[in-house]
């Protein structure tokens, strides 16, 4: 197990922001292949000697989803995980509970995952067996016209680039969209949870979940999984019966409410382009080009960005993407412009 | 009658010499006292339609609610006691959403009903002081769940306090379900149209239901593969006792 750690460890070390980067302004991820040997190691380490889940978290036996994120990792965890025997006729199950996943069958599964994951909080490079290297660019701003999500597409292990494919604006319901930066197992799994949650409430309540409420609800789970290397920087945005609403949530349970955010490896570039152009009274049209050219100025100039740029446009209907367009394709397109411009001055 | 039965029927899990277990049987009876609830399935979709016993004209009928969405694509209605009803209905919603989760599709209606039936069925599991302790008595609620999927089309399934489940093609449960499934049983034909299906569901409450029948004082909905679940509003609800 351990081996087998080190061999991917390695393969995606030798990137060339591991050593530098912990900034959080300039997070920076989107990796693949590494959460892989993280669930490698989780599938391994958590065959139990004891019961490691709790006694009755069998498929479909919960009866509050709410309950279990917040058990796991919680006093009330780790004491119904010691009490054996009490009570429990099923074999130690299986987990196929979607809210919660196993931790290492350690003592203390925090203090292990900062030990060998160098990943989120901060602990960068501590000689720690698996390490994350990773990059993209992602936005989103709010208009008078609605809101405008704009996304990379590249996905980056170190210096390979594993992916130009990428999905990182996740589509979570019609209303909502969330954004992938940082571990796209992460992202993808959490937000797909985060999507079933807000069904719940839907059914529950009978009517659409703010985007207030859903962006908290996330930022709760990364706050119950705080310390235990959740790799997670999103923007959740959306219609609500508020209007359009956008926030910020990371796996340090940061949730900030704003006008615009970028996030990613790219977003500082993408910043200046946003803070010189962005304005509230901005068209439709203006808006789409804003968000196209941002991605576009921080692909260029951010190797852990490119490929292809998705752009989403979020109204009082709900979202429609707008487009996807290779960056490369934009290139000469603003090339040509610029040579125009020059010609014309 | 009580007599005879006694002391076996303390215990949930304890079996009678005859092999019966009397809590569970009484729960079955709980469900008779509950207002009537009828469904039907046709190939066009089904039906769900439910008595609602105004007790007082002060009470506000909406907010008697006996059916419920479980998913976009099956509904429950319910009879008996309904605080139990809702137990089960969560239990439902959770297992559908879990189900998307995991398999990235709607829940098969067999399996979501099978696990409404494994909650219905754990009572009387788990020690004390446990915290995910379940009911300690079965639920005094029979449901009709009816759905789509694409493996076996419309379905309509009934659950009982026992954690059977069976299929029916046009089932009524509650104080006047004697009467409601042998008009159903005269009256139901498989090719029937689903706006037959709903004249019937709603003639059979009218003929059971102890007020006249209204607008007010029925819930009605429907399950196709098109529109999903759709719960009637008052309107459409008109529109169909119009017809009778």
């Amino acid at each position: 197990m351990v081996r087998r750690n080190r061999e991917s460890g390695g393969k995606a070390h030798g990137g060339r922001i591991d050593s530098h980067e912990r900034d959080k302004a300039a997070r920076s991820r989107t990796f693949v292949a590494s959460i892989m040997s993280l669930a490698q190691l989780a599938s391994k380490s958590i065959v139990p000697p004891q019961h490691t889940t709790r006694p009755h978290t069998m498929f479909g036996t919960d009866l509050s989803i709410s309950d279990d994120i917040l058990a796991i990792g919680s006093s009330k965890h780790d004491a119904s995980a010691r009490a054996i025997g009490s009570g429990c006729l099923h074999a130690p199950p299986l987990n196929l509970n979607p809210t919660t996943f196993d931790v290492p069958a350690v003592p203390d599964p925090a203090h292990f995952c900062r030990n060998n994951f160098a990943s989120a909080c901060g602990n960068s490079d501590q000689n720690q067996t698996v390490k994350f290297a990773k990059g993209t660019t992602t936005l989103a701003f709010k208009f008078d016209g609605g809101i405008i999500v704009s996304v990379d597409s590249r996905s980056t292990m170190g210096a390979y680039i594993a992916s130009g494919t990428v999905k990182k604006v996740i589509e979570i319901n019609p209303f909502l969209l969330g954004t992938m930066a940082g571990g796209a197992a992460d992202c993808s799994f959490w937000e797909r949870n985060l999507g079933m949650q807000c069904r719940l409430y839907e059914l529950r309540n009978k009517k659409r979940i703010t985007v207030a409420a859903a962006s908290k609800l996330l930022a709760n789970t990364m706050s119950s999984y705080r310390g235990y290397g959740l790799s997670m920087g999103t923007m959740i945005t959306g219609w609500d019966e508020t209007g359009p609403q956008l926030y910020y949530v990371d796996d340090d349970g940061t949730r900030l409410h704003g006008r615009y955010f970028s996030v990613g490896s790219g977003s500082t570039y993408a910043y200046g382009v946003l803070d010189t152009y962005y304005r509230p009274d901005l068209t439709v049209e203006e808006a789409i080009d804003l968000g196209k050219r941002a991605i576009y100025h921080a692909c260029h100039r951010d190797a852990m960005s490119g490929s292809i740029n998705n752009l989403y446009h979020v109204t009082k209907d709900g979202w429609v993407k707008i487009h996807a367009i290779d960056v490369n394709d934009m290139h000469y397109e603003f090339l040509e412009e610029k040579r125009n411009a020059m010609a014309s001055a | 009658m009580y007599l005879t039965r006694s002391e076996y029927d303390r215990g949930v899990n304890t079996f009678s010499p005859e092999g019966r277990l009397f809590q569970v049987e009484y729960a079955i009876e709980a469900i008779k006292l509950g207002s009537t609830a009828v469904g039907l399935q046709t190939k066009s979709g089904s039906i769900l339609a439910v008595e609602k016993r105004l007790t007082s004209p002060l009470l506000e009928p909406r907010s008697v609610e006996k059916i419920a969405e479980i998913d976009v694509h099956i509904g429950a209605a319910m009879s008996g006691l309904v605080a139990d009803a809702r137990t089960l209905v969560d239990h439902a919603r959770v297992e559908a959403q879990n189900h998307r989760f995991t398999y990235d599709e709607p829940v098969g209606v067999e399996a979501l009903t099978q696990g409404v039936c494994d909650l219905a069925l754990s009572f009387g599991e788990g020690a004390d002081g446990d915290k995910d302790k379940r009911m300690s008595r079965p639920f005094g609620v029979a449901l009709l769940i009816a759905g789509y999927d694409d493996l076996n089309g419309h379905q309509l399934f009934f659950s009982d306090p026992s954690g059977t489940f069976v299929r029916y093609k046009a089932k009524a449960i509650g104080a006047g379900s004697e009467g409601a499934q042998s008009t159903l049983s005269e009256s139901y034909n498989e090719d029937m149209t689903l706006e037959d299906a709903e004249e019937l569901a709603l003639s059979v409450l009218k003929q059971v239901m102890e007020e006249k029948i209204s607008t007010e004082n029925v819930e009605l909905a429907r399950v196709t593969k098109e529109r999903g679940y759709h719960s009637a509003t008052v309107e459409e609800v008109g529109v169909v006792l119009d017809r009778l």
